[in-house]
Protein backbone atom coordinates (compact mmCIF):
# COMPACT_ATOMS: atom_id res chain seq x y z
CA UNK A 1 0.00 0.00 0.00
CA UNK A 2 1.41 2.97 -0.87
CA UNK A 3 0.57 6.52 1.02
CA UNK A 4 0.26 10.00 -0.05
CA UNK A 5 3.43 10.83 1.70
CA UNK A 6 6.23 11.72 -0.42
CA UNK A 7 10.03 10.38 1.10
CA UNK A 8 11.97 12.47 -0.64
CA UNK A 9 15.51 11.18 -0.82
CA UNK A 10 18.44 13.56 -1.10
CA UNK A 11 20.68 11.22 -2.09
CA UNK A 12 18.90 9.87 -5.26
CA UNK A 13 20.11 10.95 -8.68
CA UNK A 14 18.39 13.84 -10.03
CA UNK A 15 17.94 15.52 -6.69
CA UNK A 16 18.46 19.26 -6.20
CA UNK A 17 17.59 21.31 -4.19
CA UNK A 18 15.63 24.58 -5.30
CA UNK A 19 14.74 26.37 -2.17
CA UNK A 20 11.72 24.62 -0.23
CA UNK A 21 10.94 22.18 -3.12
CA UNK A 22 12.62 19.11 -4.55
CA UNK A 23 13.03 18.32 -7.99
CA UNK A 24 13.04 14.51 -9.08
CA UNK A 25 14.09 13.69 -12.64
CA UNK A 26 11.99 11.12 -14.48
CA UNK A 27 12.10 9.66 -18.16
CA UNK A 28 8.25 10.03 -18.48
CA UNK A 29 6.46 12.02 -16.61
CA UNK A 30 2.44 11.54 -17.42
CA UNK A 31 0.21 14.23 -15.84
CA UNK A 32 -3.06 12.29 -15.49
CA UNK A 33 -4.01 9.06 -13.81
CA UNK A 34 -7.21 7.62 -15.48
CA UNK A 35 -7.43 5.40 -18.58
CA UNK A 36 -5.26 7.44 -20.82
CA UNK A 37 -2.30 8.46 -18.38
CA UNK A 38 -2.48 4.44 -17.73
CA UNK A 39 -2.48 3.29 -20.82
CA UNK A 40 0.20 5.27 -21.77
CA UNK A 41 2.43 3.98 -19.07
CA UNK A 42 1.78 0.49 -19.57
CA UNK A 43 2.66 0.84 -23.16
CA UNK A 44 5.93 2.76 -22.39
CA UNK A 45 6.95 -0.11 -19.85
CA UNK A 46 6.18 -2.79 -22.64
CA UNK A 47 8.99 -1.39 -24.69
CA UNK A 48 11.46 0.38 -22.39
CA UNK A 49 12.19 -1.78 -19.75
CA UNK A 50 14.31 0.54 -17.86
CA UNK A 51 13.22 4.05 -18.17
CA UNK A 52 11.90 5.61 -14.71
CA UNK A 53 7.96 6.58 -15.27
CA UNK A 54 5.42 8.71 -13.44
CA UNK A 55 2.70 9.42 -13.31
CA UNK A 56 0.55 12.58 -11.27
CA UNK A 57 -3.11 11.79 -10.54
CA UNK A 58 -4.89 14.01 -8.81
CA UNK A 59 -7.07 11.83 -7.37
CA UNK A 60 -6.00 9.25 -4.32
CA UNK A 61 -6.72 5.86 -5.90
CA UNK A 62 -5.17 3.75 -8.57
CA UNK A 63 -6.93 3.68 -11.78
CA UNK A 64 -10.53 2.87 -12.08
CA UNK A 65 -13.24 2.43 -14.68
CA UNK A 66 -15.16 5.53 -14.87
CA UNK A 67 -17.45 3.62 -17.26
CA UNK A 68 -18.65 1.89 -14.38
CA UNK A 69 -19.68 4.84 -12.02
CA UNK A 70 -23.27 5.31 -13.49
CA UNK A 71 -24.34 1.70 -14.39
CA UNK A 72 -27.39 0.63 -11.85
CA UNK A 73 -25.34 -2.66 -10.69
CA UNK A 74 -22.54 -1.19 -9.38
CA UNK A 75 -24.07 2.18 -8.03
CA UNK A 76 -26.71 0.05 -6.09
CA UNK A 77 -24.13 -2.20 -4.69
CA UNK A 78 -25.20 -5.30 -6.10
CA UNK A 79 -21.70 -5.70 -7.48
CA UNK A 80 -18.68 -5.58 -5.22
CA UNK A 81 -17.38 -1.85 -5.05
CA UNK A 82 -14.18 -3.25 -5.87
CA UNK A 83 -15.06 -3.72 -9.38
CA UNK A 84 -14.06 -0.78 -10.44
CA UNK A 85 -10.49 -0.87 -9.95
CA UNK A 86 -9.05 -2.09 -13.09
CA UNK A 87 -5.38 -1.74 -11.35
CA UNK A 88 -3.93 -3.17 -8.28
CA UNK A 89 -1.89 -1.24 -5.94
CA UNK A 90 0.70 -3.38 -6.23
CA UNK A 91 0.84 -2.91 -10.28
CA UNK A 92 2.24 0.23 -10.12
CA UNK A 93 5.44 -1.02 -8.36
CA UNK A 94 5.61 -4.11 -10.58
CA UNK A 95 5.57 -2.04 -13.14
CA UNK A 96 7.90 0.92 -11.50
CA UNK A 97 5.56 3.15 -12.40
CA UNK A 98 5.40 5.89 -9.65
CA UNK A 99 2.03 7.14 -9.05
CA UNK A 100 2.03 10.79 -7.50
CA UNK A 101 -1.15 10.72 -5.91
CA UNK A 102 -3.57 13.66 -4.90
CA UNK A 103 -1.10 15.79 -6.83
CA UNK A 104 -1.89 18.30 -9.79
CA UNK A 105 0.48 20.15 -11.62
CA UNK A 106 0.68 23.62 -11.79
CA UNK A 107 3.36 24.99 -13.85
CA UNK A 108 5.32 23.76 -16.89
CA UNK A 109 8.33 24.93 -18.37
CA UNK A 110 9.26 23.09 -21.34
CA UNK A 111 12.82 24.91 -21.86
CA UNK A 112 13.88 23.24 -18.76
CA UNK A 113 11.53 20.07 -19.01
CA UNK A 114 10.08 20.86 -15.95
CA UNK A 115 6.57 20.60 -14.13
CA UNK A 116 6.02 22.07 -11.16
CA UNK A 117 3.15 19.84 -8.78
CA UNK A 118 0.77 21.37 -6.48
CA UNK A 119 2.86 20.38 -3.24
CA UNK A 120 5.47 22.51 -5.16
CA UNK A 121 7.63 19.95 -6.36
CA UNK A 122 9.05 19.43 -9.57
CA UNK A 123 9.28 16.52 -11.83
CA UNK A 124 11.94 17.33 -14.63
CA UNK A 125 11.41 15.41 -17.69
CA UNK A 126 12.64 13.80 -21.01
CA UNK A 127 9.27 13.33 -22.35
CA UNK A 128 5.89 14.65 -21.25
CA UNK A 129 2.12 13.07 -21.56
CA UNK A 130 -0.94 15.65 -20.93
CA UNK A 131 -3.42 13.63 -19.98
CA UNK A 132 -5.18 15.28 -17.42
CA UNK A 133 -8.98 14.59 -17.84
CA UNK A 134 -11.62 16.67 -17.95
CA UNK A 135 -13.33 17.88 -14.76
CA UNK A 136 -17.16 17.98 -13.98
CA UNK A 137 -18.43 21.88 -14.87
CA UNK A 138 -19.63 23.44 -11.20
CA UNK A 139 -23.00 24.69 -11.52
CA UNK A 140 -23.12 28.27 -11.61
CA UNK A 141 -26.54 28.77 -9.99
CA UNK A 142 -27.06 30.89 -6.93
CA UNK A 143 -26.88 28.45 -3.96
CA UNK A 144 -25.32 25.72 -5.85
CA UNK A 145 -22.72 25.09 -2.96
CA UNK A 146 -25.63 24.61 -0.39
CA UNK A 147 -25.33 20.45 0.95
CA UNK A 148 -26.97 17.94 -1.13
CA UNK A 149 -25.64 19.19 -4.64
CA UNK A 150 -23.93 16.73 -6.15
CA UNK A 151 -21.81 16.08 -9.16
CA UNK A 152 -20.37 13.01 -11.08
CA UNK A 153 -16.78 13.03 -12.25
CA UNK A 154 -14.82 10.71 -9.52
CA UNK A 155 -15.19 7.35 -7.88
CA UNK A 156 -15.97 9.16 -4.98
CA UNK A 157 -18.64 11.36 -6.23
CA UNK A 158 -20.06 8.28 -7.41
CA UNK A 159 -19.56 6.57 -3.87
CA UNK A 160 -21.54 9.68 -2.75
CA UNK A 161 -24.06 9.11 -5.11
CA UNK A 162 -24.49 5.40 -4.34
CA UNK A 163 -24.90 6.12 -0.67
CA UNK A 164 -28.12 8.62 -1.39
CA UNK A 165 -29.30 6.10 -3.94
CA UNK A 166 -29.05 3.26 -1.78
CA UNK A 167 -30.87 4.72 1.46
CA UNK A 168 -34.29 5.95 1.75
CA UNK A 169 -36.40 7.17 -1.18
CA UNK A 170 -36.09 10.95 -1.46
CA UNK A 171 -36.74 13.66 -4.81
CA UNK A 172 -33.92 14.39 -6.65
CA UNK A 173 -33.81 17.02 -9.50
CA UNK A 174 -31.48 16.30 -12.09
CA UNK A 175 -29.86 18.91 -13.86
CA UNK A 176 -28.55 18.32 -17.77
CA UNK A 177 -29.89 15.83 -20.23
CA UNK A 178 -26.38 13.84 -20.56
CA UNK A 179 -25.80 9.81 -21.21
CA UNK A 180 -24.82 10.09 -16.97
CA UNK A 181 -28.52 12.08 -16.33
CA UNK A 182 -29.93 9.03 -18.36
CA UNK A 183 -28.33 6.44 -16.66
CA UNK A 184 -28.50 7.62 -12.77
CA UNK A 185 -32.66 8.54 -13.34
CA UNK A 186 -32.91 5.01 -13.99
CA UNK A 187 -30.75 4.07 -10.89
CA UNK A 188 -32.86 6.59 -8.85
CA UNK A 189 -36.38 5.65 -10.44
CA UNK A 190 -35.14 1.81 -9.51
CA UNK A 191 -35.06 2.63 -5.86
CA UNK A 192 -38.29 4.44 -5.42
CA UNK A 193 -37.01 8.09 -5.40
CA UNK A 194 -39.08 11.03 -7.59
CA UNK A 195 -36.58 12.18 -10.68
CA UNK A 196 -37.30 15.61 -12.15
CA UNK A 197 -35.66 16.26 -14.86
CA UNK A 198 -34.66 19.65 -15.61
CA UNK A 199 -32.48 21.19 -18.90
CA UNK A 200 -31.40 23.93 -21.03
CA UNK A 201 -32.41 21.95 -24.30
CA UNK A 202 -34.88 21.33 -26.38
CA UNK A 203 -35.05 17.66 -25.64
CA UNK A 204 -32.55 14.43 -24.75
CA UNK A 205 -29.25 14.28 -25.94
CA UNK A 206 -29.66 17.60 -28.09
CA UNK A 207 -27.70 17.89 -30.10
CA UNK A 208 -26.45 14.34 -30.68
CA UNK A 209 -29.35 13.00 -31.17
CA UNK A 210 -32.77 14.25 -32.90
CA UNK A 211 -36.05 15.24 -31.32
CA UNK A 212 -37.49 11.52 -33.17
CA UNK A 213 -34.50 9.43 -31.77
CA UNK A 214 -34.94 11.40 -28.44
CA UNK A 215 -39.05 10.72 -28.14
CA UNK A 216 -38.12 7.01 -27.76
CA UNK A 217 -36.56 8.14 -24.56
CA UNK A 218 -38.57 10.53 -22.99
CA UNK A 219 -41.91 8.18 -24.02
CA UNK A 220 -40.61 6.04 -21.40
CA UNK A 221 -39.62 8.31 -19.13
CA UNK A 222 -42.99 9.72 -18.87
CA UNK A 223 -44.59 6.52 -18.73
CA UNK A 224 -42.23 6.53 -15.38
CA UNK A 225 -43.26 9.15 -13.89
CA UNK A 226 -40.07 11.29 -14.50
CA UNK A 227 -41.13 14.86 -14.99
CA UNK A 228 -38.95 16.35 -17.78
CA UNK A 229 -38.52 20.23 -17.81
CA UNK A 230 -37.05 21.18 -21.04
CA UNK A 231 -35.98 24.48 -22.16
CA UNK A 232 -35.33 25.90 -18.66
CA UNK A 233 -32.60 27.33 -16.60
CA UNK A 234 -32.47 27.42 -12.63
CA UNK A 235 -32.81 30.83 -10.88
CA UNK A 236 -31.70 29.55 -7.83
CA UNK A 237 -31.12 26.71 -5.02
CA UNK A 238 -33.29 27.19 -2.54
CA UNK A 239 -32.52 26.15 1.09
CA UNK A 240 -30.76 26.93 4.42
CA UNK A 241 -27.49 25.05 4.16
CA UNK A 242 -28.68 22.52 2.77
CA UNK A 243 -30.90 21.54 -0.26
CA UNK A 244 -34.71 22.18 -0.16
CA UNK A 245 -35.85 23.00 -3.47
CA UNK A 246 -34.73 24.88 -6.91
CA UNK A 247 -37.15 27.79 -8.60
CA UNK A 248 -36.64 27.98 -12.17
CA UNK A 249 -36.44 31.01 -14.07
CA UNK A 250 -40.11 31.06 -14.67
CA UNK A 251 -40.79 31.22 -11.12
CA UNK A 252 -41.81 27.78 -10.36
CA UNK A 253 -40.65 26.21 -7.26
CA UNK A 254 -39.31 22.48 -7.04
CA UNK A 255 -39.21 21.03 -3.59
CA UNK A 256 -36.40 18.45 -3.71
CA UNK A 257 -33.90 16.86 -1.33
CA UNK A 258 -31.09 16.33 -3.78
CA UNK A 259 -29.70 17.77 -6.61
CA UNK A 260 -27.53 15.92 -9.32
CA UNK A 261 -26.28 18.50 -11.56
CA UNK A 262 -24.43 16.53 -14.73
CA UNK A 263 -23.75 19.63 -16.78
CA UNK A 264 -20.56 18.78 -18.47
CA UNK A 265 -17.21 19.14 -18.55
CA UNK A 266 -14.33 21.97 -18.28
CA UNK A 267 -10.65 20.91 -19.61
CA UNK A 268 -8.25 22.42 -17.04
CA UNK A 269 -5.60 23.97 -19.23
CA UNK A 270 -4.95 27.20 -17.91
CA UNK A 271 -1.59 25.73 -16.73
CA UNK A 272 -0.52 24.33 -20.04
CA UNK A 273 -1.67 27.43 -22.21
CA UNK A 274 0.73 29.38 -19.82
CA UNK A 275 3.39 27.04 -20.86
CA UNK A 276 2.97 27.81 -24.87
CA UNK A 277 0.81 24.67 -25.51
CA UNK A 278 -1.44 25.83 -28.40
CA UNK A 279 -4.75 25.09 -27.18
CA UNK A 280 -8.04 25.20 -28.73
CA UNK A 281 -11.40 24.02 -27.16
CA UNK A 282 -8.61 21.33 -26.27
CA UNK A 283 -5.07 20.51 -26.45
CA UNK A 284 -3.96 20.83 -30.23
CA UNK A 285 -2.17 17.74 -31.57
CA UNK A 286 -1.36 15.89 -34.17
CA UNK A 287 -2.60 12.42 -35.88
CA UNK A 288 0.62 10.99 -33.55
CA UNK A 289 -0.98 13.31 -30.71
CA UNK A 290 2.19 15.44 -30.48
CA UNK A 291 1.97 19.32 -29.47
CA UNK A 292 3.34 22.04 -30.84
CA UNK A 293 5.76 21.76 -28.33
CA UNK A 294 8.76 19.27 -28.94
CA UNK A 295 8.77 16.16 -26.44
CA UNK A 296 5.38 16.46 -25.43
CA UNK A 297 2.37 14.75 -26.25
CA UNK A 298 -1.41 14.72 -25.75
CA UNK A 299 -3.93 12.25 -24.88
CA UNK A 300 -7.66 11.57 -23.59
CA UNK A 301 -10.44 14.23 -22.84
CA UNK A 302 -8.72 16.87 -22.86
CA UNK A 303 -6.69 15.75 -26.83
CA UNK A 304 -8.40 17.71 -29.65
CA UNK A 305 -6.03 16.04 -31.92
CA UNK A 306 -6.08 16.01 -35.85
CA UNK A 307 -8.67 13.47 -37.99
CA UNK A 308 -7.39 12.45 -41.09
CA UNK A 309 -10.92 11.71 -42.41
CA UNK A 310 -12.32 14.93 -41.59
CA UNK A 311 -9.05 17.18 -42.18
CA UNK A 312 -10.26 18.75 -39.11
CA UNK A 313 -9.40 18.90 -35.23
CA UNK A 314 -11.71 16.77 -33.07
CA UNK A 315 -12.45 16.26 -29.40
CA UNK A 316 -13.65 12.59 -28.89
CA UNK A 317 -14.46 12.59 -25.11
CA UNK A 318 -14.97 9.03 -24.59
CA UNK A 319 -13.45 6.11 -22.99
CA UNK A 320 -12.70 3.56 -25.86
CA UNK A 321 -11.38 6.68 -27.79
CA UNK A 322 -9.05 7.98 -24.38
CA UNK A 323 -7.46 4.03 -24.31
CA UNK A 324 -6.56 4.29 -27.69
CA UNK A 325 -5.38 7.35 -27.47
CA UNK A 326 -3.11 6.38 -24.68
CA UNK A 327 -1.91 3.54 -26.18
CA UNK A 328 -0.95 5.44 -29.35
CA UNK A 329 0.64 8.73 -27.22
CA UNK A 330 2.60 5.59 -25.57
CA UNK A 331 4.40 3.98 -28.47
CA UNK A 332 5.07 7.08 -29.77
CA UNK A 333 6.96 8.14 -26.62
CA UNK A 334 8.73 5.24 -26.35
CA UNK A 335 9.95 5.57 -30.09
CA UNK A 336 7.43 4.40 -32.51
CA UNK A 337 5.53 6.79 -34.59
CA UNK A 338 2.40 5.33 -35.26
CA UNK A 339 -1.16 7.84 -35.90
CA UNK A 340 -4.13 7.59 -34.02
CA UNK A 341 -7.08 6.95 -36.45
CA UNK A 342 -10.36 5.53 -34.89
CA UNK A 343 -14.06 5.37 -35.67
CA UNK A 344 -15.01 6.29 -32.33
CA UNK A 345 -18.24 4.69 -31.06
CA UNK A 346 -19.93 5.46 -27.44
CA UNK A 347 -23.47 3.98 -25.98
CA UNK A 348 -25.78 4.71 -23.05
CA UNK A 349 -28.21 2.67 -21.16
CA UNK A 350 -31.38 3.10 -19.35
CA UNK A 351 -35.05 1.52 -18.84
CA UNK A 352 -33.83 -0.91 -21.23
CA UNK A 353 -33.46 1.36 -24.33
CA UNK A 354 -29.63 1.19 -25.57
CA UNK A 355 -28.83 4.77 -27.68
CA UNK A 356 -25.30 4.17 -29.76
CA UNK A 357 -23.42 7.20 -30.65
CA UNK A 358 -20.73 5.59 -33.70
CA UNK A 359 -18.17 8.47 -35.60
CA UNK A 360 -18.59 11.84 -35.73
CA UNK A 361 -22.40 12.69 -35.05
CA UNK A 362 -22.33 16.69 -34.78
CA UNK A 363 -25.00 17.91 -36.94
CA UNK A 364 -22.61 20.58 -38.40
CA UNK A 365 -24.75 22.69 -41.54
CA UNK A 366 -22.16 21.15 -43.70
CA UNK A 367 -23.73 17.62 -42.97
CA UNK A 368 -26.42 15.40 -44.75
CA UNK A 369 -28.43 13.40 -42.12
CA UNK A 370 -30.96 10.36 -43.12
CA UNK A 371 -33.09 8.71 -41.29
CA UNK A 372 -33.13 5.18 -42.44
CA UNK A 373 -36.14 3.36 -41.59
CA UNK A 374 -35.97 0.32 -39.35
CA UNK A 375 -38.89 -1.59 -39.63
CA UNK A 376 -39.14 -2.77 -35.20
CA UNK A 377 -40.80 -0.49 -32.61
CA UNK A 378 -39.12 1.72 -30.71
CA UNK A 379 -35.97 1.90 -33.18
CA UNK A 380 -34.47 4.65 -35.08
CA UNK A 381 -31.01 5.25 -37.41
CA UNK A 382 -29.49 8.31 -38.03
CA UNK A 383 -26.82 7.96 -40.92
CA UNK A 384 -25.18 11.19 -41.22
CA UNK A 385 -22.98 12.02 -44.39
CA UNK A 386 -20.35 14.25 -45.62
CA UNK A 387 -18.82 15.26 -48.75
CA UNK A 388 -20.96 11.82 -49.89
CA UNK A 389 -19.28 9.40 -47.42
CA UNK A 390 -20.79 8.36 -44.40
CA UNK A 391 -18.90 10.16 -41.19
CA UNK A 392 -20.71 8.22 -38.50
CA UNK A 393 -24.92 7.48 -37.31
CA UNK A 394 -27.16 6.99 -34.27
CA UNK A 395 -29.11 4.30 -33.21
CA UNK A 396 -31.68 3.74 -30.83
CA UNK A 397 -32.32 -0.16 -29.81
CA UNK A 398 -30.35 -1.05 -33.03
CA UNK A 399 -26.85 -1.54 -31.40
CA UNK A 400 -26.25 -4.07 -34.03
CA UNK A 401 -26.32 -1.76 -36.32
CA UNK A 402 -23.39 0.22 -34.84
CA UNK A 403 -20.70 -2.20 -35.85
CA UNK A 404 -22.30 -2.05 -39.33
CA UNK A 405 -21.87 1.59 -39.18
CA UNK A 406 -18.59 1.50 -38.14
CA UNK A 407 -17.64 -0.98 -41.03
CA UNK A 408 -19.10 1.88 -43.18
CA UNK A 409 -17.25 4.67 -41.95
CA UNK A 410 -13.73 3.01 -41.99
CA UNK A 411 -14.53 2.08 -45.88
CA UNK A 412 -14.64 5.80 -46.65
CA UNK A 413 -17.35 4.58 -49.43
CA UNK A 414 -18.90 7.50 -51.94
CA UNK A 415 -22.82 6.45 -51.11
CA UNK A 416 -24.07 9.70 -52.23
CA UNK A 417 -25.45 7.12 -55.35
CA UNK A 418 -27.93 5.12 -52.83
CA UNK A 419 -29.61 8.29 -51.16
CA UNK A 420 -32.87 7.11 -52.01
CA UNK A 421 -32.18 3.39 -51.06
CA UNK A 422 -30.70 4.82 -48.10
CA UNK A 423 -33.87 6.78 -47.17
CA UNK A 424 -36.27 4.20 -47.94
CA UNK A 425 -34.13 1.67 -45.94
CA UNK A 426 -34.13 -0.73 -49.45
CA UNK A 427 -30.77 -1.08 -49.22
CA UNK A 428 -28.92 -2.94 -46.24
CA UNK A 429 -26.36 -1.13 -44.64
CA UNK A 430 -24.31 -4.26 -44.50
CA UNK A 431 -24.02 -4.43 -48.27
CA UNK A 432 -23.39 -0.75 -48.45
CA UNK A 433 -19.98 -1.35 -47.75
CA UNK A 434 -19.40 -3.64 -50.61
CA UNK A 435 -21.43 -2.02 -53.14
CA UNK B 1 -21.82 -17.93 -9.90
CA UNK B 2 -20.72 -15.90 -11.99
CA UNK B 3 -22.77 -15.85 -15.14
CA UNK B 4 -19.75 -16.69 -17.43
CA UNK B 5 -19.76 -18.14 -20.95
CA UNK B 6 -16.81 -19.97 -22.32
CA UNK B 7 -15.70 -20.06 -25.49
CA UNK B 8 -13.17 -22.20 -27.55
CA UNK B 9 -10.54 -20.68 -29.50
CA UNK B 10 -8.91 -22.77 -31.72
CA UNK B 11 -6.68 -20.62 -34.17
CA UNK B 12 -3.61 -21.90 -35.28
CA UNK B 13 -0.86 -20.65 -33.41
CA UNK B 14 -2.35 -19.04 -31.09
CA UNK B 15 -1.49 -19.33 -26.92
CA UNK B 16 -5.34 -18.01 -26.08
CA UNK B 17 -7.48 -21.17 -26.20
CA UNK B 18 -10.38 -19.63 -24.28
CA UNK B 19 -12.68 -16.70 -24.39
CA UNK B 20 -14.61 -15.97 -20.81
CA UNK B 21 -17.37 -13.41 -21.08
CA UNK B 22 -18.44 -12.49 -17.38
CA UNK B 23 -22.35 -11.66 -18.76
CA UNK B 24 -22.95 -10.01 -15.12
CA UNK B 25 -19.63 -7.57 -15.46
CA UNK B 26 -20.14 -6.81 -19.43
CA UNK B 27 -22.57 -3.14 -19.33
CA UNK B 28 -22.56 -2.76 -22.88
CA UNK B 29 -19.91 -0.55 -23.69
CA UNK B 30 -18.77 -2.21 -26.74
CA UNK B 31 -15.38 -0.98 -26.61
CA UNK B 32 -14.38 -4.87 -27.16
CA UNK B 33 -16.30 -4.48 -30.09
CA UNK B 34 -14.39 -1.02 -31.17
CA UNK B 35 -11.12 -3.44 -31.01
CA UNK B 36 -11.84 -6.39 -32.75
CA UNK B 37 -15.29 -5.92 -34.94
CA UNK B 38 -15.09 -9.91 -36.18
CA UNK B 39 -14.92 -11.28 -32.47
CA UNK B 40 -18.00 -10.10 -30.65
CA UNK B 41 -21.34 -8.54 -31.01
CA UNK B 42 -24.38 -7.63 -28.90
CA UNK B 43 -27.18 -9.79 -28.37
CA UNK B 44 -30.93 -9.01 -27.37
CA UNK B 45 -29.79 -9.16 -24.06
CA UNK B 46 -27.17 -6.65 -25.00
CA UNK B 47 -24.34 -8.49 -23.78
CA UNK B 48 -21.75 -9.36 -25.78
CA UNK B 49 -21.16 -12.43 -27.35
CA UNK B 50 -18.02 -14.27 -28.91
CA UNK B 51 -19.58 -14.00 -32.98
CA UNK B 52 -15.68 -15.75 -34.26
CA UNK B 53 -13.25 -16.93 -31.15
CA UNK B 54 -10.54 -17.09 -34.40
CA UNK B 55 -11.14 -13.98 -36.66
CA UNK B 56 -8.07 -12.04 -34.75
CA UNK B 57 -4.45 -12.34 -34.12
CA UNK B 58 -3.60 -12.69 -30.35
CA UNK B 59 -2.21 -9.13 -29.53
CA UNK B 60 -5.61 -7.90 -31.20
CA UNK B 61 -7.41 -10.30 -28.94
CA UNK B 62 -5.88 -8.92 -25.56
CA UNK B 63 -6.16 -5.20 -26.83
CA UNK B 64 -9.66 -6.12 -26.84
CA UNK B 65 -9.75 -7.66 -23.63
CA UNK B 66 -8.23 -4.85 -21.78
CA UNK B 67 -10.17 -2.37 -23.45
CA UNK B 68 -13.33 -3.56 -21.68
CA UNK B 69 -13.94 -0.63 -18.42
CA UNK B 70 -14.99 -3.50 -16.41
CA UNK B 71 -13.00 -6.55 -17.24
CA UNK B 72 -15.77 -8.55 -18.52
CA UNK B 73 -13.61 -10.50 -20.75
CA UNK B 74 -11.25 -12.98 -19.56
CA UNK B 75 -8.90 -15.05 -21.72
CA UNK B 76 -7.14 -18.32 -21.00
CA UNK B 77 -3.74 -19.98 -21.86
CA UNK B 78 -3.30 -23.11 -24.09
CA UNK B 79 -2.01 -24.17 -20.66
CA UNK B 80 -5.05 -22.92 -18.27
CA UNK B 81 -3.44 -20.26 -16.93
CA UNK B 82 -5.01 -16.61 -16.98
CA UNK B 83 -3.66 -14.68 -19.70
CA UNK B 84 -6.09 -11.61 -18.87
CA UNK B 85 -6.64 -9.80 -16.67
CA UNK B 86 -3.61 -10.71 -14.31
Amino acid sequence: MQSNTQVHNICAPGYLAVYSSYMQSYTYVIIGGGIAGTTAAETIRKTDKEGRIAIVSDEPHPLYSRVLLSKPAWVLGEQPFDNVWLKKEAWYQEQAIHLFRGLSATALNPDSKQVTLSDGDVLEYKKLLLATGAHARKWPVKGAEKDGVMYLRTVDDAKRIGTVAQGAPKHVVMIGSSCVSFEIIEVLHSRGFTVTEVMREKHFFEPSLSGEEASIIERVLDEKGVEVIRETEVAEVLGNGAVEGIRLASGREIPCDYILAFIGVDLPVGWIQSAGIATHRGIYANDYLETNVPNIWTAGDTTECWDRALGETVIMGNWMSARLQGEIAGKNMAGERVPFEQVSFHSSHGFGNTIGWTGDVRPLPDRTIIHYPTPEPNTYCRIILWNGRVIGGTTVNRPDLMGVMTNLIKSRKDVSGFMSELMRGSVELKELATK
Amino acid sequence: MANTVEYTRTAPGSTISKIVVDRDLCIAAVSCMAVAMDTYELDAENKIVVKDANSIDDATLIASAESCPTKAILLYGTDGSLVFPK
